[in-house]
């Protein structure tokens, strides 16, 4: 049996259920574009110039430390090992006094960003970078400011940004999820909370490069395409039909959803994580590490039309460095900066950096002061993100810390401005993005977030 | 502000200069040095440094021992000795034979020798000290130099042939510091912040420098708080 849709049908469809949609556009041969052209996206705001599709969300897991990377402090080391008042905050641990980064930090770039010998890739492209460095979130503790960066609330139960954006937007892709999450562990990462479940991040491993690995079992060696196709015919039936005698769930919705994705992956995901395809030249420029086959992949993905990619540093809370600050970063650093950079570089090589958002950062960066003598513990009150392409002006530093770098000082962003502003980027008005749940409307911004017009191109 | 801890003041640390092993240790040690590592670490205990030999154990003496055990004690040295050596039978000597052998690796790496043998208490007591000259100096103390103003090929601003580090009162910005030798050093030293100081037309030339000094492992930096030219040439 071979569905022909028209396009009046398939909107009809949409009616009456996403799920059906789904399946039948698979079956359909559907192109991308005339998925696309059906609007998917839940998105009913007024439509601004986007200057994005795609999101890819760099995460370091932890908090990595500003001082050390991105923002120079040189009045530290002045004041070392003394405590001003202005440094007396409280922070999660008990901390010593100022601890000066032993780092050098070099101006690169077109407007000379000071950067840190930590990251000499990244610094090769900062122009295509805008640097924030007065960041500000609302907790010193990882559970809740991993979830304000993920999901703009500590609340545990709402939906990741990437929820947020796919359910705004879409997928380019029907044979893909519109989520990703590569080394995730899940939670506030890819939670689609009250929103439906299809827009949640799907998580793969990327310790191994093998796609067999990253997505096991994906092929059934049991029944042929004929036959699988047969099997979801009858199971759509029976969906169709326990909906019309009970009314539609958004739940099953979901789930059909999902199994439908994961029915439409084999036709096209094997291919696509498979990046040993690539040339050895690219393969060698991001590393052959897990970062690097995530950040590879991640580039696969977005082209391939993902709507968003998370990628994290692999090794969980790593980023969180109480202790030994100075021996971790300089272990860590180089497979984080080397593939981090090639990403940058690669999109913007192959014309797609404009139409893509590189976020990086982690739920919050670290004190100026010490902890433990060589550590430095979680600060929220100031820290650096950075984001590249998308329409963000490349090779700024924007905002400011303070003197010891503690607090954001100056053109302050907090995590909900950032979100508000990715969101303008993707031509989302972040107030209009909403969902109706519990007797309200929620937003990713809940009631806050300006979008900062000063990093836009 | 607070006052700066009294600690940062003191030079505090005894490290290995202060003869920690006699030469019949020593002697001892090399005994047991040619017995079981000679074979990767080689007889001049350059190991893997020495690129006609295809030895596969790390050099024992010269830098590459610096960056690894400098600015550690000496039981770092001889508990990794204890831990993974020799290899393939790590921890099938006796402890006195591990503490033998390095006396022997201080030996080789120009140690003074003394009258009283390295235990296992001197070993966890004295310090490695690591490159700059800066023994005992605590992290972050205001020091001066001279030496040879460099940029690498990385455009880092280096302190080169410089003078060790001389612990010194933080001077205010741009006034003259007390006189100092004019001679040239062993050390090298990269600047944190030299950029601050217009270096450019300093590039050769030999220069005073004051700052913190910072420790990067084994590496000693100094974070430029004054920049002085001393003479248009390094004069070496």
């Amino acid at each position: 049996m071979k569905i022909k849709l028209s396009r009046r049908e398939m909107l009809e469809t949409l009616g009456g259920g996403l799920g059906m949609f789904g399946l039948a556009g698979a079956f359909a041969g559907l192109s991308r574009g005339d998925v696309h052209a059906a609007g998917l996206g839940n998105y009913a705001g007024p439509a601004l110039p986007a200057k994005a599709k795609h999101v890819i969300m760099i995460y370091l897991n932890g908090g990595p430390s500003q001082i050390d990377m991105f923002d120079p402090k040189p009045a530290l080391f002045k004041y070392a090992g003394q405590r001003p008042s202005a440094v007396d905050l409280r922070t999660e641990r008990v901390t010593a006094g100022l601890m000066p980064s032993p780092f050098e930090f070099k101006r690169h770039g077109r407007n000379g960003v000071e950067i840190s010998e930590l990251l000499p890739q990244l610094a090769s492209v900062v122009d295509e970078m805008c640097i924030i460095r007065s960041m500000y979130t609302f907790n010193p503790t990882h559970t809740p400011a991993r979830a304000l960066l993920h999901t703009g609330s500590v609340l545990a139960t709402r939906p990741s940004t990437g929820s947020w954006i796919t359910y705004g937007l879409g997928t380019e892709n029907q044979n893909l999820p519109a989520f990703v999450a590569l080394a995730s562990p899940g939670g506030p990462m890819t939670r689609s909370g009250f929103l439906p479940s299809e827009y949640q991040g799907v998580n793969f491993p990327v310790n191994d490069p093998d796609p067999e690995k990253i997505i096991p079992n994906l092929r059934n060696k049991n029944l042929d395409a004929n036959a699988q196709r047969a099997d979801m015919d009858a199971l759509l039936s029976l969906n169709r039909s326990h909906t019309q005698s009970f009314g539609a769930d958004q739940f099953l919705e979901g789930r059909i959803k999902s199994m439908e994705t994961a029915y439409r992956m084999q036709f096209e995901a094997m291919d696509l994580f498979d990046i040993r395809k690539e040339p050895q030249s690219i393969r060698d420029e991001y590393g052959s590490t897990p970062f690097g086959t995530g950040c590879l992949l991640a580039r696969r993905l977005v082209e391939a039309g993902v709507r968003f990619v998370n990628v994290d540093y692999p090794g969980g809370q790593i980023w969180d460095d109480h202790r030994d600050v100075n021996d971790n970063l300089r272990k860590r650093c180089p497979d984080m900066d080397q593939a981090a950079a090639a990403l940058i570089r690669d999109l913007k090589r192959r014309g797609k950096l404009d139409e893509t958002l590189v976020v990086w950062g982690g739920e919050f960066g670290r004190t100026p002061v010490s902890e433990s003598g060589s550590g430095r513990d979680h600060n929220p009150y100031g820290y650096t993100m950075f984001v590249a392409g998308g329409g963000f002006k490349g090779g700024l530093a924007y905002g400011a810390t303070d003197e010891f770098g503690f607090k954001a000082a100056e053109n302050r962003v907090s995590i909900h401005d950032l979100h508000a502003t990715l969101l303008h980027q993707l031509g989302m008005d972040h107030t209009k993005l909403t969902y109706r749940y519990a007797g309200r409307d929620f937003r990713l911004t809940d009631v806050f977030g300006e979008v900062v017009t000063d990093i836009l191109a | 502000m607070a006052a700066r801890p009294a600690a940062q003041e003191t030079i505090a640390r005894k490290t290995v200069r202060e003869a920690v092993y006699t030469d019949a240790q020593a002697e001892r040690g090399k005994k047991v040095y040619e017995a079981n590592c000679v074979t990767c670490h080689l007889p001049d205990l350059d190991g893997s440094a020495n690129p006609d030999a295809g030895a596969r154990g790390a050099p024992l003496v010269g830098t590459r021992f610096v960056q690894d055990f400098g600015e550690s004690k000496v039981s770092t040295l001889f508990n990794k000795m204890k831990r993974d050596m020799p290899s393939g039978r790590p921890g099938t000597l006796t402890d006195q034979e591990y503490l033998d052998a390095a006396a022997f690796v201080l030996q080789r790496n120009k140690f003074p020798a003394g009258a009283t043998e390295l235990t296992e208490d001197t070993a966890g007591e004295f310090w490695i000290p690591g490159a700059g000259g800066a023994d005992g100096l605590q992290n972050y103390t205001f020091v001066t130099t001279v030496g040879c103003l460099q940029q690498d090929p990385t455009r880092s601003w280096l302190l080169t042939s410089a003078q060790e580090l001389k612990k010194t009162e933080p001077a205010a910005a741009g006034a003259a510091l007390a006189p100092m030798s004019d001679g040239s050093g062993e050390f090298t030293f990269r600047l944190l912040d030299a950029i601050s100081y217009n270096p450019d037309p300093h590039n050769g030339h030999k220069m005073r420098v004051a700052g913190y000094m910072v420790r990067l492992g084994a590496e000693i930096r100094v974070n430029v708080q004054s920049l002085q030219m001393v003479g248009t040439s390094c004069g070496k």
